[in-house]
């Protein structure tokens, strides 16, 4: 029997969700395709995300390495791009020989491998970002915090002790 | 000892809100063959138009945006499939041989194929990334809506509340 007020005592722990400290990140897609941040519906810089994404240090590091990543797809993408129209300028620049193809096949080729490299960089870090925000969201919506919390709560319904980690 | 559990069951109404979370939703793309296809996942499972409206039932913000998105994937879609249509007749007219220099229909179908094709792709690009985003905007309004407090009745006449994300004791006064 006397166990039971004890038993009542451990029960009455509450885990209350939603700590309204975190704030929520979320991401759009602008015309051409790239990503913009949201902070609770604001436009943030991508950098700034990264220190508000700090409170849990496994997403933010998650999140920098696919950011450097992404920058790299993109250097990839573009070099190849302009690699690409190089080629094609340098091949229409003057008469063609067998050294001027040779040279021009040779810009292309590079250009081809580079783009071939840097579109699957890309989609590899847009997918890795979205998840790191993704777990981010989940534990802040789950009411994880940066460290952990006990103290008493009193709502109109319910009473007692939140408990947050 | 006893005095104290009657004091327990006279003064306070005390019982169990077991936790039930609302499930918390993520956003995937893929691309496929035709167009890309966006998945919506709870924990590891793919979850259907069917569930997720389900889900969604009492959100009408999120689910209102989730079907336009649906829409648009669809509108998408089709013009995805029309621009392989016109990509595929360009391929094809560039086989067929020439016929004559004063009337030639590889000539004069050529160009508006060619304009058609690249339109199409820009046009069902917008829908894509439209759709993208409006999906995103569903979920994240599913996933960070206040939650909602629906009473349920027990026999016995007394209102039972169910605050969701909560375990421990409801003590009403």
């Amino acid at each position: 029997m006397r166990s039971i007020p004890f038993i009542l005592f451990f029960l009455s722990i509450v885990f209350s969700a939603v700590s309204q400290d975190i704030p929520m990140i979320s991401y759009r897609e602008n015309f051409f395709g790239n990503r913009f941040y949201l902070v609770n519906g604001q436009k943030v810089k991508t950098q700034e995300i990264e220190e508000i994404m700090a409170v849990f240090g496994d997403e933010a590091r998650e999140f920098s390495t696919a950011q450097n990543q992404l920058i790299l797809g993109q250097g990839l993408r573009w070099g190849g791009l302009i690699l690409g129209l190089g080629s094609v300028a340098y091949l229409l620049a003057g008469q063609i020989d067998q050294r001027r193809a040779l040279i021009a096949g040779g810009m292309f080729l590079g250009s081809v491998v580079s783009t071939s490299f840097g579109l699957p960089l890309i989609r590899l870090a847009k997918r890795r970002t979205s998840n790191a925000i993704e777990i981010y969201n989940y534990k802040k919506s789950r009411g994880f915090g940066p460290a952990a919390s006990f103290q008493m709560n009193v709502s109109p319904l319910a009473i007692g002790l939140s408990l947050k980690f | 000892m006893k005095k104290s559990l009657a004091l327990f069951g006279l003064f306070l109404c005390v019982h169990f809100g077991f936790a039930q979370q609302q499930p918390f939703l993520r956003v995937d793309y893929r691309s496929t063959l035709l167009g890309d296809r966006i998945d919506i996942l709870e924990g590891p499972n793919i979850l259907n138009k069917q569930e997720v409206m389900e889900l969604m039932r009492y959100h009408p913000e999120a689910l209102t945006r989730y079907q336009m998105s649906v829409k648009k994937q669809q509108t998408s879609r089709w013009l995805d499939a029309a621009a392989t249509v016109t990509t595929l007749g360009i391929v094809g007219l560039s086989f067929v041989p020439a016929q004559s220099s004063s009337f030639d229909t590889r000539n004069t179908l050529m160009l508006p194929l060619l304009i058609s094709s690249v339109g199409l792709g820009i046009v069902s690009g917008i829908f894509r990334r439209s759709s993208r985003n409006m999906t995103r905007e569903a979920v994240d309004l599913y996933n960070f809506s206040p939650k909602e407090q629906k009473p349920s009745y027990f026999d016995d006449g007394l209102t039972y509340y169910h605050i969701p994300d909560f375990v421990g004791f409801q003590i009403r006064f």
